[in-house]
Formats: structure tokens, C-alpha cells, sequence
């Protein structure tokens, strides 16, 4: 509208408009399958579990009426507090562990020609391939009472009988890093791939010793991937469920495997539902939180020169 | 190992030592597998000289380089910088500064920051560190920009903040790799004299590579004409143009027209195709070099030793006209200015005389095996 007020504007109108309503649709249509897809099988269904976890009775089907009994119930219970706490802090132990063990796999795939890289990759890829039951499975032989690593243990008389290696929490860390850490390795890659190598000769040529390097060239430009690889780690290990359960069992308590039964087992779904909304919100405010902190902190000279 | 600030100066003070070596290469290869990049390299550059790797792409300049800053080791021979044997030491450890050919600035530091980063490795204090960061943006004149990041700045902006970047350190040696090459035409030649004027300011020792001979010729003290992984040629800018030790280094450097043929026992040169040019050479089969400045147009008091020539092809560069001119079955190039209308064109016949005096007879060396 206002731009009929604008005489240098009339002609470009004409020029552009029908471009810009083209691309319009085709923007749309474009999207139209996927934003279909979230709705109906995403948006709906959270938001029925929203509604759902402010009923008063411990019911889904017959349930009536709002309450905030099931949130009063988990904030008044300490039990469930350290349990949200304990849940983090597994979360941050295991995208730390990511990380470390992440830093150098992912860097030196980045560095590595094309090809060499690509067959590397899929052996990093390959066990997001397999069904996470049958990786837990797997674990469970390696871990269990007379599993592999206590047959070994026994054998070269380190240890005098076998341990209690399943259900407990190292062990459910290990287990989780090793799921995880392709994340982390791949997010690493993808931006040390974008660090020209040339900075790093430029370093050395600058009396850089590579520490040095690493610690003023490649750390600073690799945070974007950094922060990519440890948020995707911690969300995913905060939420997981089955991890927790059969390699925890029962005397590990993460928040994930306490929603599951709580639905599943005791199929009392309202108080299940607000669980998992204390852990997606408080999630949520956790990994804004921390990433406010780390480009605040890290990325300091980047921002105030952007513009 | 490392020169302090206090050092260097003493340095400078010594600096007229002629023969004072501060880079050298002896017998230096490299090999990649068969391929040979650096044959048997042997250069060295003295205090204060600005030494020029020339050669085309692939004839191992680049290498060179690299190898005296460190990035990739010797096969065989040894690098010294001030005398001390440098050819398995990490490149942090050499006294060098380098400038890279696409400058290579850290994008995520100011460029205050970029020029400190060398000084705080070497552990200069504070405020040591800032002075010397404003003295070297004075030095390029940028000292506006100096908390601009990388990405702000042009691309002859950028490559002012890498030579200060690398001069800060007071390297014993510049390197520069391709230092223009990422310029446009205008800009190349402005910052050439620039950098000439600033290297010469500091007087440091400067090893440069590129492909250009025009860069060659106007910015160095000496140039080493390199060619498959071995030196053709190492002189003054002079002696290069002027005396150009093989047919290689005559085509390399500047226009010219390179014809085979003998001089027979009169010390006449007689091209294959049969042109004949009269002089006092020596005997035997030879290459004539012959310039476009040496070639003239008939005046009319010449005619006895004019030739005919046919225009083939004709290049205007708006200063002059570069023509390619058949002279009895021999292609000549030549250089002159024609007033405006009167240019020729393909297929006119002209009139010439060869300065014969000053064309140079490159002997024929046997073909190597």
C-alpha cells in the first residue's frame, strides 16, 4: 500500500512482485509436507500430553478437569529433584567425555584428504546404524556377571571375582558416550573441515608451538561446532530412556527411565506427562542458558566486530 | 635462538657485512614419491638483500620456500638461517616471517591482535607488545584499523596487516609467497612499490616467490631463475634480462624471439629458416635471443640492411603495438609506437632493421639424457 506513494517504486513493483509472490509458493509447497508431518504427529500429540499433565487423576482416558497436582507431587518429592539433577549432571559428564574424546577423532578426519575421510566417517557412522537395543544388548554381554570384560578381568587375575559392572552409573555413562559420540565427531569435522589449514602454518610460522595453536587458533574458530556437538549430546543423554533402564536398572535412576515407567509400568500417564515437561523445559532453559554463557565468553571478539 | 627486540637492533648494526649469510640452502631437494619438486638447490641470501624465486607454476619456487619456513622438510641438503642448521627444526623454531599468499590472518582476532600474536608467543612484555603493534601499523598506515577484524578489510589492507604481522617479530628473514597474486592488475603494481619501500625501510633479508618476471625484475636485488625443480639462472635483474644464461631464462624474462641456427666461420649467424644476421659470434651451433626493443623500423638512410618483414599477428597496447613480423620464415616479435590511424595489420609488409650488436648467441649445450 505504501508504496504507491513512492514513485521510484511503481515500475520495480511490477518488475518484482510477481517474482517474489513465485517464490513465496514455492517456499510453501516446499515446506507444506514436513510442517504436515511435525503438526499432525509432533505439535498435536505434545500438546495432548500438555493437556494431559494437568489432570488431577492419575487416568488418562477418563480424566476431567485442571489441575497442578502432578507438578506439586514431583516439586515436593526431593526424591524426584535429585533425580532431575542427577540427570543432569550425567548429561554434562557425558557430552564432556564427548567432547575430549570427540576433539581429536573429528579434527583429524577434518585434516585427512576426501577419500581417506569418507571410509573413516561411515566406520564413525556405523553405529548409529544399529538398533540401540541391539548396542545395549551387546553391552549387556560385555558387561554382565560372567560377561567378556569380567572373563578377562578374572583371567589376568586382576581381578580376584568377578564385579558388579552392570547397574551402575559409570557404566551407564560409558555406554552413553559411546552411543553419543558420533555426534560430537561429526560436529567437530563439519567446522574444523571450514578452518583453512593455512591459519595453522601461519601459526607455526608466528612461533606457535602447537598447543599454542591449538589453544589460540583452532579452539576459538572450532566453538560453533563445539557447542553444536554438546548440545546434541547432552539433550540426547538427558533423554534417554533405555540406556538407563537396562544397563541401570533399577538402582540408577535417570529421569528418562523413571518417565517410562511411570507410563508404561504404572500406565499412569498425567503424572508421566508432567515428568517429561519439567525435564523438556527445564532442558530447554539449561542448554539456552549454557549456550548464552559460551558465546558470551568465547565468542566476545567475534560478536563485537560483527557488525 | 630467537632474537629479542635488544638483539636484533645490534643486529641491524652489523649489517654491512658484505658476505654476512643469512639464509642458506645447500643441495636441498625434495622428493613426493618419483616426482623430484626441488632438485638440487643450492641459494643463499645476504643481509639486507631481496632474493626472488622465479620460475612457472611447478617449478618448484614455492617448495623452496616452504622448506626455508619449515612447512615441508628437506629430502637431502641443508638450510641455514644465521648460520645456524635449521633443516629438521619445526617451523616455530626459525627465525622467519612469512607473508602467505592469501595472507592467512586469523579471522577471529582484531587486527591489533593479529599483529601481537607472533610477539606474545615470543614472550615480549605488554607494553613492548603494543608499542610495537602501533609502530608496525604506522609503518603500513593503517593504524585506523586496527581493532577491525580481517573480514573488514581489503584485500591490499590485508596484505599490509600480514607484512606487519610477520615484520613484528624482526624476523632475520621475509618471506613472501605470491604476495600479489591476489590483487587486481592496478593495485599489484601500487602495492609493489609499497612493499619494496617498506622492505627497504626495515632492511630485512627477503625471499619472495612468483611467477611474474615484471615483479621480478623491479623488486629484487637478485633473482633465481628456477625451472623443474633446479635453478637455470641465479644474477642481478640485469644480468638476467641482459645475459640470460640459457634459452629458458631468455623466454622467461620478458619478450623475445628465440631462433636456432650456426654461426658460421665468418661469425655470421644463419638461422634454420635461412635468416641471416652478420656479426662476430663465435663458431657452432647456437640460439640467437633477439628482444623486441632490438628490433627498428627501417629509417630511409638504412635500406642496405633492412629486411622485408610480413605482419602476422598485431597487439595494440595502447603505449605501443607489439607485432609478430615473418621475416624470411623466422617468427620475430617486435615493439613500437605507430601514430593513431596508422597501425598495421595482418598481412603488411614492413621494413626492419636487428641491432645486431646487442643480440646475444646462447651456445648449444648437448642435450642432456
Amino acid at each position: 500500500m505504501l508504496t504507491q506513494y513512492a514513485p521510484a517504486t511503481v515500475k520495480d513493483r511490477y518488475v518484482r512482485e510477481p517474482l517474489l509472490r513465485h517464490r513465496i509458493v514455492t517456499a510453501a509447497l516446499l515446506l507444506a509436507p514436513m510442517v504436515l508431518l511435525l503438526v499432525g504427529f509432533m505439535v498435536v500429540p505434545v500438546l495432548q500430553l500438555l493437556r494431559s499433565s494437568f489432570l488431577p487423576s492419575s487416568h488418562l482416558l477418563d480424566g476431567t478437569g485442571f489441575s497442578l497436582v502432578q507438578y506439586v507431587r514431583f516439586f515436593s518429592d526431593p526424591y524426584y529433584s535429585s533425580v532431575l539433577l542427577e540427570t543432569f549432571v550425567d548429561g554434562l559428564i557425558v557430552s564432556l567425555i564427548c567432547l575430549v574424546l570427540g576433539f581429536p577423532m573429528g579434527y583429524s578426519l577434518a585434516r585427512l584428504p576426501p577419500l581417506a575421510r569418507r571410509w573413516r566417517t561411515i566406520i564413525v557412522i556405523m553405529p548409529l546404524t544399529l538398533s540401540l537395543v541391539v548396542i545395549v544388548f551387546g553391552w549387556l554381554i560385555i558387561l554382565g556377571r560372567n560377561g567378556l570384560l569380567n572373563s578377562v578381568l578374572t583371567s589376568l587375575y586382576i581381578v580376584s571375582s568377578p564385579k558388579q559392572l552392570l547397574f551402575t552409573r559409570p557404566a551407564v555413562l560409558v555406554v552413553l558416550v559411546q552411543q553419543f559420540l558420533p555426534f560430537m565427531i561429526l560436529s567437530i569435522m563439519s567446522v574444523v573441515t571450514q578452518i583453512n589449514p593455512v591459519l595453522e602454518q601461519a601459526a607455526a610460522n608466528l612461533r606457535a608451538n602447537r598447543f599454542v595453536t591449538f589453544r589460540k587458533v583452532i579452539v576459538p574458530l572450532a566453538v560453533p561446532g563445539i557447542l553444536v556437538g554438546f548440545n546434541l549430546v547432552f539433550v540426547l543423554s538427558i533423554s534417554a530412556f533405555i540406556t538407563p533402564r537396562l544397563i541401570g536398572g533399577s538402582r540408577v535412576a535417570m529421569l528418562g527411565s523413571l518417565i517410562y515407567e511411570r507410563m508404561m509400568s504404572e500406565l499412569n500417564w498425567p503424572s508421566g506427562a508432567a515428568m517429561a515437561f519439567v525435564l523438556f523445559v527445564s532442558g530447554l532453559g539449561f542448554t539456552a542458558a549454557f549456550n548464552a554463557l559460551a558465546a558470551s565468553r568465547l565468542i566476545v571478539g567475534g560478536r563485537r566486530y560483527a557488525l | 635462538m630467537l632474537a629479542s627486540s635488544k638483539e636484533y637492533e645490534n643486529m641491524e648494526d652489523t649489517a654491512q657485512d658484505v658476505g654476512d649469510l643469512v639464509v642458506q640452502l645447500q643441495s636441498v631437494s625434495r622428493h613426493y614419491g618419483e616426482t623430484v619438486a626441488v632438485a638440487n638447490v643450492s641459494l643463499d641470501a645476504r643481509r639486507g638483500e631481496l632474493v626472488c624465486l622465479l620460475g612457472p607454476s611447478g617449478c618448484g619456487k614455492t617448495t623452496t620456500l616452504r622448506m626455508v619456513a619449515g612447512f615441508v622438510e628437506p629430502t637431502s641438503g641443508t638450510i641455514s638461517i644465521n648460520s645456524i642448521n635449521m633443516t629438521h627444526q619445526p617451523p616455530y623454531r626459525r627465525d622467519t616471517g612469512m607473508v602467505f599468499q592469501s595472507y592467512a590472518l586469523f579471522p577471529h582476532m582484531t587486527v591489533a591482535e593479529n599483529i601481537a600474536f607472533g610477539l606474545e608467543n615470543l614472550k615480549w612484555p605488554r607494553a613492548e607488545r603494543e608499542s610495537r603493534v602501533k609502530e608496525m601499523l604506522k609503518l603500513v598506515e593503517l593504524s585506523h584499523l586496527a581493532q577491525r577484524v580481517p573480514s573488514q578489510l581489503s584485500g591490499g589492507q590485508q596484505q599490509r596487516i600480514a607484512l606487519a604481522r610477520a615484520l613484528a617479530m624482526r624476523p632475520a628473514v621475509l618471506l613472501l609467497d605470491e604476495p600479489f597474486s591476489n590483487l587486481d592488475a592496478q593495485l599489484r603494481v601500487r602495492m609493489r612499490e609499497e612493499l619494496r619501500e617498506v622492505i627497504r625501510g626495515v632492511n630485512v633479508t627477503t625471499l619472495f616467490v612468483t611467477h611474474d618476471q615484471e615483479e621480478a625484475l623491479t623488486m629484487s636485488d637478485r633473482i633465481v631463475v628456477m625451472n623443474s625443480g633446479q635453478v637455470e639462472q641465479v644474477g642481478t635483474p640485469g644480468e638476467i634480462y641482459e645475459a640470460p644464461a640459457t634459452p629458458f631464462v631468455a623466454k622467461f624474462i620478458g619478450w623475445c624471439s628465440l631462433l636456432q641456427g650456426t654461426v658460421g666461420a665468418d661469425g655470421t649467424f644463419a638461422s634454420i629458416a635461412g635468416l641471416r644476421l652478420a656479426g662476430k659470434w663465435g663458431v657452432g651451433p647456437g640460439t640467437a635471443v633477439i628482444r623486441p626493443e632490438q628490433i627498428k623500423l627501417a629509417t630511409d638512410g638504412a635500406a642496405g640492411q633492412s629486411l622485408s618483414a610480413r605482419v602476422v599477428q598485431s597487439h595494440y597496447y595502447g603505449a605501443a603495438t607489439r607485432l609478430v613480423l615473418d621475416v624470411d620464415g623466422e617468427r620475430l616479435t617486435m615493439q613500437e609506437r605507430f601514430p593513431f590511424g596508422r597501425h598495421p595489420t595482418h598481412g603488411d609488409l614492413l621494413s626492419i632493421t636487428i641491432n645486431t650488436n646487442e643480440i646475444r648467441i646462447l651456445p648449444s649445450t648437448p642435450a642432456k639424457s
